[in-house]
């Protein structure tokens, strides 16, 4: 069962992967006027399309997750599958301007995001990947009160918060594909 | 693969390396998150994004021009509106992106103005007119990009990014005519399938002396290290007669039924020595200026030759006739006209559309052409005697030059939001008494009439004017597009835009000496009239001498209610 998770530790890592790259180059490339690096073409509508790709992809992710450990008999394989069906429901509810149902679905979905980590931390082989699975969600965790209590005047810090996030939750997958693949 | 050891542990590894990068990539990130912009808006074509950082320290306009997803090279003609007036910010080209300050002094200027006089509670436009060209094709996407005059003013570090997608635009096809097109106009409703507004096929102009070429390729073109050079050929050269429109007056069919009848008089004008005529051609997108290639030697007083008035009256059909105004019971040449339509004063003159091929020395005709317009000459009845100028009356029942400028504004206005004209709702008359429709009127009135001062000054402005030859230029590249029928569709809504853009956003240019005609309009009515009057203004025209503007060029009566009110309610912007 655990073995089947290598897969989602190493897509983990190769989205992940993409979509820092994607945002590293945006975020240069939209204060540049020059016509620089145009063989990847970048226009906001293709930022918004490469941000979809990366959600997607990362669902599909989280799908997996879930379906491989309900079929190992471990039933908190619900919870991301509940993130995801949330998120999707959200999402739809968001393209048909309903905006309040849409805003709860995804409040659900931010919360089954959370409970993800806990059993990412359940899951995890080894003491290092269970302490970065940790930080990381600590981190989400924390995120929202944060906003909600400093408002836009925190919003750089929050920005730090989620990049540390993402790098806890990158090297975790990256400790864990390690164990997994060649360290047993 | 779960028994390949080996596959697994490289797998591991690239891994491990790409986790090992996204941590380097975080970590380089400028700014935590691309910066998002605070503001977009879309149009046909194009999408404006606002951002609140940028590279630099003042307020710029980032152009990106992209044609099947590559960047490409386009021009940007620029425009801004003040509160009252279309100026030209300029004209730029560039691969890929073209960068605009907003710190010019003509930018703060106009951006001044809106604050002193809406002290910031209005967002003005700045119009771009965005041209691809290459080969027999040019892709236009007009943008209307809002912005906030404080910005321009306190230098605020705005970058402002307009992406154009040509190929979200239809293209005008703007190579040589194949087919000269008609010689008259018998389709009164619109001319837009074959005579282009009013004006007349001659014939070729191949081996005419008064054509001009362009200036030789750009440098980067031109001989080269190896001994290539490069040069134009005038591969199609194409006649056409016609007026350049100077002043109209414009009503409709009710209007002119409802009142006794219009007295224009007092039509005269000055042509100073020097002043002159440019031709304009569009190499792969660059608007290039051609000349001058008509130069008035002299002075010269302008005058019509049938009197310095007409009168224009409803009559059951179009006649021409001279007797006895009923209006106003003075003799003069009477137009009975039996429905709407314009009366203008025109410069007839000989327009030639050009197209101009690169060849390369040694090696032959490349795929790089150069097309447009330029006047060749005017024409023998516009001089008389040693210093007169000769301009004529025209009558427009829906397929001459104004209903074509006409045409262009509201589709514009329909397609883009943006009215290029100015309008003023001067006055209206019902149930026997006349009052303004704004603060004040510009006319003066009589016991049965309203009395107005038409006139249009030409000067120069700037040193980077395209010109009137841009005027007729894009005039007659309406005739050589692959027309198609009805302007909703979009390759004519920009071609008639061009046109009004042409029309009236470009100052016609005369080297620093002046061009100028008046004539005086008045409207009789009866006690059971009833009529709007819209005025119709030009951009400012600036010249070395200081800043003029002219307004009106035109007006239009209406019946029941002001011009366009119902499209763009009452204007009162002088």
């Amino acid at each position: 069962m655990v073995r089947s998770l290598f897969w989602f530790y190493v897509g983990f890592v190769f989205v992940s992967f993409a979509s820092s790259l994607w945002l590293l180059l945006s975020s240069v490339l939209t204060v540049m006027p020059i016509p620089l690096p145009y063989w990847f073409l970048y226009t906001p509508g293709n930022i918004v399309a490469a941000g979809v790709v990366v959600a997607a992809l990362m669902l599909a992710l989280y799908t997996y997750l879930g379906v491989v450990l309900v079929l190992g008999k471990l039933l908190r394989g619900f919870v991301p599958i509940t993130m995801v069906t949330s998120f999707a429901i959200g999402f739809a509810l968001l393209l048909a301007r309903l905006a309040i149902p849409a805003l709860i679905m995804v409040i659900i979905a931010y919360v089954m995001l959370i409970g993800t980590y806990a059993v990412l931390i359940s899951v995890a082989t080894t003491r290092a990947s269970k302490a970065l699975w940790g930080v990381a969600t600590i981190i989400l965790t924390l995120i929202p009160p944060i906003l909600i209590g400093g408002g836009l005047a925190v919003i750089d810090y929050v920005k730090y918060m989620a990049i540390i996030e993402q790098a806890a939750a990158i090297i975790a997958s990256a400790i864990e594909t390690w164990k997994l693949g060649v360290g047993q | 693969m779960w028994s390949k050891p080996r596959v697994r542990a490289l797998l591991v590894s690239v891994v491990l390396a790409l986790a090992i990068a996204s941590i380097v990539v975080l970590a380089l990130m400028p700014s935590p998150v691309a910066p998002k912009p605070f503001m977009t808006l879309r149009g046909l074509g194009y999408e404006v994004d606002y951002y609140s950082v940028s590279t630099f320290n003042y307020p710029v306009v980032v152009f990106r021009g992209f044609m099947n997803g590559e960047p490409v090279f386009f021009t940007v003609s620029l425009f801004a509106m003040a509160p009252s007036h279309i100026y030209t910010v300029g004209y730029y080209s560039g691969y890929g992106s073209v960068v605009v300050n907003l710190t010019g002094s003509l930018v703060r200027y106009i951006a001044s103005r809106w604050v002193s006089e809406f002290n910031g509670a209005l967002n003005p436009s700045l119009i771009a007119f965005i041209t691809y060209g290459e080969g027999n094709k040019s892709w236009t996407v007009i943008a209307a990009i809002p912005y906030k005059p404080s910005w321009v003013v306190s230098r605020e570090p705005i970058e402002i990014t307009v992406n154009a997608n040509f190929t979200a635009v239809k293209p005008a096809i703007v190579m040589p005519v194949t087919k000269p097109t008609g010689t008259t106009q018998n389709n009164p409703t619109n001319g837009l399938n074959s005579d282009p507004f009013g004006y007349t096929y001659e014939g070729s102009c191949i081996g005419n002396p008064n054509v001009t070429y362009p200036p030789s390729p750009s440098s980067s073109y031109s001989c080269g290290r190896f001994g290539e050079c490069y040069y134009w050929v005038l591969q199609q050269c194409s006649l056409f007669e016609g007026p350049i429109p100077l002043l109209f007056v414009g009503w409709s069919k009710n209007a002119i039924q409802s009142i006794s009848g219009i007295f224009i008089s007092g039509i005269t004008g000055t042509a100073q020595s020097g002043s002159g005529l440019f031709g304009t051609v569009n190499e792969s997108g660059n608007l290039v200026q051609l000349g001058q290639s008509i130069t008035f030697s002299q002075s010269y007083t302008i005058e019509m030759p049938i009197g310095s008035q007409v009168c224009i009256v409803y009559g059951p059909s179009l006649t021409f006739t001279e007797g006895v105004c009923p209006a106003n019971n003075i003799g003069s040449p009477i137009y009975y006209v039996p429905s709407s339509g314009f009366f203008y004063i025109g410069l007839p003159g000989n327009v030639s559309y050009v197209a101009f091929q690169e060849y390369e020395s040694g090696v032959g005709p490349l795929d790089n052409w150069a097309n447009g317009t330029e006047p060749l000459s005017l024409l023998p009845q516009d001089f008389f005697g040693n210093n007169y100028l000769l301009v004529y009356p025209y009558i427009d029942v829906g397929n001459g030059s104004i209903t074509g400028m006409f045409t262009g504004v509201l589709a514009i206005l329909q397609q883009y939001g943006e009215l290029v004209v100015n309008l003023y709702d001067d006055f209206y008359y019902s149930g026997g008494s006349g009052s303004p429709l704004c603060r004040s009127s510009m006319g003066a009135t009589g016991p049965n009439y309203i009395e107005y001062t038409l006139s249009n000054v030409i000067n120069t402005y700037s040193p980077n004017t395209v010109g009137l030859a841009y005027e007729f230029g894009t005039l007659i590249a309406g005739l050589v597009l692959d027309f198609i029928p009805g302007f909703q569709d979009l390759g004519i809504g920009i071609e008639a835009a061009l046109d009004v853009a042409g029309t009236f956003l470009v100052p016609n240019l005369v080297n620093n000496n002046q061009f100028s005609i008046n004539a005086n309009v008045f409207i009789y009515w009866q006690p059971s009239s009833q009529f709007y009057v819209t005025l119709i203004g030009s951009p400012e025209i600036k010249s070395s001498v200081g800043s003029q503007y002219v307004y009106p060029i035109g007006l239009i009566v209406n019946y029941s209610q002001p011009y366009l009110n119902y499209l763009v309610g009452t204007q009162c912007n002088k």
